[in-house]
């Protein structure tokens, strides 16, 4: 179906200060973006522009809902994190605009900040707001952060943070892992105690 | 420097560097497939899909960025839409009439980098509107049955959520 041309019907008289007649008839020729321009078009919006556009008309929905199909990758963004409330950590990352930059609808993600060493960190710190509601978001507070073996030095605030998209017939399952059974992890083997986790789903 | 001859669809004929003109590959595909002109006499390469008007504005843009290096896909996978360059900026401030036609003959010239702009420029358009902003601006009508409005709303329920 990708390849059938659409048509979309567009005015091109916007500008309303127009006054020479010649010029004004000569921009009532109808100009159609056909349906492949509209997907390159389609392609420069996130994953919120996009539903946006769904919203506008037929030929646009066809074309949104396509590229928003062609988009099945899991997104991963490097970025800086900004710090609202140093004294309550809960609420200490401002995560707020991830979800107007993300390019896919996402059910699941994965947020990797780096923490300073003499504050305690507080697994509440999640605030990612303007995701979808159904997507479960965590937030992995740690000393350091490393991509593609170079250490991302020293930076308080900087992110790694990773999304899946809505893939069909894919679920995802919440568990909660009593934080006593990590008590004495490094004396023992860490894969034998991931296969355990594993084995108890 | 060799120079080909051009005609647009009202019958305007432009002589153009064989370098610029290649910046479309339609045409270059259609010189490798005819073969380079050898006369100055050769009938121009007919263009019926695109006015004189148009084309000017391509050949303009194409004069512009003909040393541009390859645009190459893998290495901006963001596409991102804040990297037009000034010129680009000031050659595309043009009625949205114009900006269509400039898309439609870049998609038809096969112009990559002209093509990449200007749908850039829309998307820019599209950007941080409501969809009612966006029907004006582009002077499109809401052509959905109420069932189908319906049915896009609650697809729509991500936008809603703060």
């Amino acid at each position: 179906m990708e390849h059938s041309i659409k048509k979309l019907n567009v005015d091109a008289t916007s500008n309303e200060k127009q006054v020479d007649i010649n010029k004004v008839h000569k921009q009532q020729i109808r100009h159609v973006l056909t349906y492949d321009v509209l997907r390159i078009i389609f392609q420069h919006l996130s994953a919120k522009d996009l539903l946006k556009v769904s919203h506008i008309c037929r030929s646009w929905r066809d074309a949104a809902n396509n590229e928003a199909a062609s988009r099945k990758a899991p997104e991963c963004i490097f970025k800086k994190f900004q710090i609202i409330d140093k004294e309550n950590l809960e609420d200490s990352y401002n995560a707020t605009l991830l979800g107007n930059e993300l390019r896919v609808k996402p059910c699941f993600g994965l947020v990797c900040i780096k923490i300073q060493e003499d504050n305690e960190w507080v697994l509440k710190g999640c605030y990612c707001k303007n995701l979808p509601s159904k997507c479960s978001t965590f937030i992995l507070g740690g000393y350091d952060i490393t991509i593609d073996d170079i250490k991302i030095e020293n930076k308080f605030g900087m992110g790694v943070c990773a999304f899946l998209p809505e893939i069909p017939k894919l679920n995802h399952k919440i568990f909660h892992v009593d934080i006593n059974s990590f008590k004495d992890v490094s004396k023992i083997n860490m894969k034998s105690h991931m296969v355990y986790i594993i084995q108890n789903l | 420097m060799t120079n080909i001859k051009l005609k647009s669809s009202d019958d305007q004929v432009f002589d153009v560097d064989v370098k610029v003109a290649q910046c479309s590959i339609t045409i270059k595909t259609m010189l490798e497939d005819l073969g380079m002109p050898e006369e100055e006499e050769d009938e121009p390469i007919p263009l019926p899909n695109v006015s004189g008007s148009v084309l000017k504005k391509v050949l303009e843009w194409a004069n512009y960025h003909k040393d541009d290096p390859p645009i190459n896909e893998d290495e901006n996978p963001e596409k991102r839409t804040d990297d037009i360059c000034e010129w680009d900026m000031e050659f595309l401030k043009v009625d949205q009439g114009t900006l269509f036609e400039l898309i439609l003959s870049a998609n038809y010239l096969d112009i990559k980098g002209l093509l990449d702009v200007t749908c850039k420029t829309v998307a820019n358009m599209i950007k941080g509107k409501t969809p009612e902003e966006i029907r004006k601006t582009f002077n499109i009508k809401n052509d959905f049955s109420p069932i189908e409005e319906d049915q896009v709303r609650k697809e729509n329920e991500w936008c809603e959520e703060k």
